[in-house]
């Protein structure tokens, strides 16, 4: 398995795709390499990576407040990132079947989407960290002092997956990364 | 191999887990034990389904994978919920509910795991999978004038509704099919239009629940090596009620399983009450060298001695229960056919104690709802109950109205998950949305989507709230005369989503809040219920078909004759003479269309646990009939 497409919009140097460019990268399987000047948003892109697929390492990952992308002076307040898997071996295909995306070459890959909404300037109400469909399966990004919460991550492409179907997080997440990413 | 084995020490297990089963006799202990792919036929009452529930409950407790799960498949979604519910009752079971497991229908089976993929990444959206939607939607989209010519096609044709209604995909290249009727030819211009009209349906994501078996088998064809993957996510299958599955369904299943995982079919042959479709010789259940449960823990020898002579496979009914009232044929003179119901209401409180009354439901039931036929009355369930039936057209379109889908929970809010709950609320507000031409819902397919649309819209906070608010209390909302207050509550809710220019005045006329038109005076439960007072006291009971009560067990069951069209029978009248055993065919050598009377027969007859009784008119049992009934033990009372 290999990490074939990595998307952000909002997320730190990348917009939203209409006033400034969003990252939309594909990979090849084996190695890749980013090159760029500073402030280009390499790390921003293994951030992405981090953020969507978690980590194996004991770093915890968390979105602050300035992850969020500034567009003249405005910030954000809604980011996402989503990435594509592919070349899954028949095992790990056969764990993720019911959110697999089959493509017309034959090839089956699977999108796992993140996205967050900032809770200070937004009028979500406290208890949708508890609200039912939000997934809790998921385990939540840490908000730190309460200005960013999780929105529902749904498997899945476009929010077409059944909400009710959580990929439980050992499958979305430590799955993947645990396979080579 | 990554199947769990059962031993025979596990099965000590079984006196903590389910205390009131009991799995001692062979048959029962080496379904129970079997390991390997194997069929079994099980009769009536044996308890099939709660010893599927056992075995996966033992399996459950053994299995070691994180990722791999058992898949339990059945035909109806009651069969489904029992099974869940036994699971539910444990911490092993209840694993089984989520994921990697899967416990559900045939059709949600295809849905999740192939067609809804597929069409996901075909980007098609998908709205409503529904035979009743569908009919509905085609008929009103035939009312259009592109559609004139083809409207006069159908007219002219037997059963021109019938074609428009059914249309359906069939196998990987989405050939389109009728279920009714037949096509015209494919160089016609109604048979293009035909075909626009089901694109049209296709675009606005409006299925019928076969084309998601054409969907799931695109879906192997788009990427065939799914084959080898689908066994390695469930080693293990284990089918319900196998006799009901089509040959489409088999073979679909017989293509991703068979050979591949252990796969355990449980089922009663004779018990088959669907057998004029296609491909039915094609059938592979039960397979050679299956096991057998012929023991019924139901109904005493009594009524196995009658339920085994109905049927069709000739193979014995033993009857272990406790039961031991002998059963009554009810005889009426074509005059008195409605009293029949009420009749047999008295009868059970004669002859039932309290206890024995209510320790299962009563019902009655015949095989035909309505219908047609120039014979003296015990026709159909009408016949014997003329208000069955109304009422009910409310509950069919439950899914596009408001009022029925924010405020009848349907005791959802019991459920473990809110997840149908929060799905009909979700459904609910598209449907307003979208009535109320909100730009927000342009693009979205299905009510999963809003919160995503609203998000992207840049404030997911109302309407979240919204939705939980209505989740929550949309049953005290909804009351008649709270529904102005609940109306403004939702215009409040989603006003940041809604035209400028919509005022409250116009919001709130429009028609999705519309009152479900009533039926007439009668209520849904009068038309399905029947009421009894006697002997100081009182029983209420339930009508229904053959077909809506396979798989319960009632303490009483009624079985209401009926005809059978082109069968020119009775299939009561025909069946008694088995039952008497004065037949002068074998049940095997009657025509196609008496056997499956017979099978109807045979599943409306393995019900109760304590009384059966037969209704048939008086003109139809002749005095030699009767004599032969009296001395097999039976009673016979005229209404």
């Amino acid at each position: 398995m290999y990490l074939k497409n990595i998307r952000a919009r909002n997320y730190r140097a990348f917009g939203d795709g209409a006033t400034a460019p969003e990252l939309n990268w594909e990979l090849n399987p084996g190695l890749n390499i980013l090159v760029g000047e500073n402030d280009a948003g390499k790390t921003g892109i293994v951030d992405a990576i981090r953020q969507v697929l978690l980590t194996t390492s004991y770093e915890p990952v968390r979105l602050f407040e300035q992850d969020f992308h500034i567009e003249g002076k405005s910030r954000a307040q809604t980011l996402s990132i989503e990435a594509t898997l592919c070349g899954l071996s028949p095992d790990q295909e056969a764990s993720v079947l019911e959110w697999l995306t089959l493509g017309a070459d034959g090839t089956c890959s699977i999108t796992v989407p993140g996205d967050a909404a900032s809770v200070s300037s937004s009028i979500l109400p406290p208890v949708l960290a508890v609200f039912p469909s939000v997934p809790s399966a998921i385990p939540p990004v840490t908000a730190p002092q309460g200005t960013v919460v999780p929105s529902a991550q749904t498997p899945g492409h476009a929010g077409t997956a059944p909400v009710a179907s959580v990929v439980p997080p050992s499958v979305s997440t430590g799955g993947t990364q645990g396979n080579g990413v | 191999m990554s199947a769990v084995s059962l031993e025979p020490a596990d099965l000590a297990d079984l006196a903590t887990l389910a205390k009131d089963l009991n799995f001692d006799d062979v048959e029962r202990r080496s379904a129970m034990l079997a390991n390997g792919s194997r069929d079994f036929n099980a009769v009536p009452g044996s308890g099939k389904t709660s010893l599927l529930a056992a075995k996966l409950l033992l399996l459950a407790k053994k299995w070691p994978h994180a990722r791999r799960g058992i898949c339990v498949l059945s035909h109806t979604n009651v069969a489904r919920d029992e099974i869940a519910q036994r699971l539910a009752g444990s911490a092993e079971g209840a694993q089984l509910l989520s994921y990697p497991h899967f416990v559900g229908t045939i059709h949600a089976f295809v849905n999740q795991f192939f067609a809804m993929p597929m069409l996901r990444s075909l980007g098609q959206k998908v709205d409503v999978i529904d035979d009743v939607v569908f009919a509905d939607k085609a008929k009103s989209l035939l009312q259009l004038g592109m559609f004139s010519g083809l409207r006069v096609y159908l007219e002219n044709q037997n059963n021109g509704d019938g074609i428009a209604t059914t249309l359906f995909y069939r196998s990987a290249d989405l050939q389109v099919q009728v279920e009714s009727g037949t096509l015209p030819g494919s160089h016609t211009a109604s048979y293009k239009s035909l075909m626009t009209l089901k694109k049209m349906l296709t675009k606005d994501g409006i299925f019928r629940h076969r084309d998601m078996f054409a969907y799931a088998d695109r879906a192997l064809k788009t990427c065939p090596h799914l084959v080898d993957v689908v066994h390695r996510r469930f080693p293990m299958v284990f089918i319900d009620e196998m006799q009901d599955t089509s040959w489409d369904q088999e073979s679909f299943l017989n293509r991703i399983f068979d050979g591949k995982s252990v796969m355990q079919r449980f089922g009663d042959v004779d018990q088959k009450i669907l057998s004029d479709e296609e491909n039915a010789d094609l059938l592979t259940f039960p397979r050679g060298g299956y096991g057998c449960i012929s023991t019924s823990k139901r109904f005493g020898p009594a009524i196995a001695s009658a339920v085994g002579s109905v049927r069709l496979s000739g193979n014995a009914v033993v009857g272990e229960g406790a039961g031991n009232l002998a059963p009554v044929l009810l005889l009426y003179s074509p005059a008195d056919v409605a009293k029949v119901v009420s009749h047999y209401g008295r009868l059970v409180i004669d002859r039932l104690t309290e206890e024995e009354a209510a320790a299962r439901e009563v019902k009655a039931m015949c095989t035909r709802k309505s219908g047609e036929g120039k014979v003296a009355a015990g026709r159909h369930l009408v016949d014997y109950w003329p208000a069955y039936g109304e009422g009910q057209q409310i509950t069919r379109m439950r899914s596009e109205r408001f009022w029925g889908l924010v405020g009848d929970a349907k005791k959802s809010l019991l459920e473990a998950s809110l997840h149908s709950r929060v799905s009909d609320v979700r459904r609910a507000l598209l449907l307003v949305l979208r009535a109320a031409g909100a730009p927000l819902v342009g693009g979205v397919r299905d009510s999963r989507a809003l919160p995503r649309a609203a998000r992207e819209f840049g404030a997911s906070g109302p309407i979240e709230g919204l939705t939980r608010h209505l989740v929550i209390s949309g049953e005290q909302l909804c009351v008649v005369d709270q529904r102005d207050a609940a109306i403004q509550l939702v215009y409040a809710g989603l006003k940041p989503y809604l035209p400028d220019e919509l005022e409250f005045e116009e919001f709130s006329a429009l028609s999705v809040f519309d009152e479900p038109e009533s039926q007439g005076t009668t209520s849904p439960t009068a038309s399905t219920r029947c009421q009894v007072s006697h002997l100081g006291r009182s029983l209420e009971f339930g009508l229904g078909t053959t077909a809506g009560m396979k798989g319960e067990t009632h303490s009483a069951s009624l079985v209401l004759e009926s005809y059978g069209g082109t069968s020119r029978k009775f299939d009561v009248a025909l069946g008694l003479e088995y039952i008497a055993g004065i037949a002068s065919k074998k049940l095997d050598k009657l025509p196609k269309t008496q056997q499956a009377q017979m099978r109807n027969l045979y599943v409306a007859m393995s019900r109760p646990a304590t009384l059966l009784c037969l209704a048939a008119n008086e003109e139809r049992v002749p005095p030699e009939l009767r004599t032969a009934l009296l001395s097999k033990g039976w009673h016979i009372v005229v209404v």
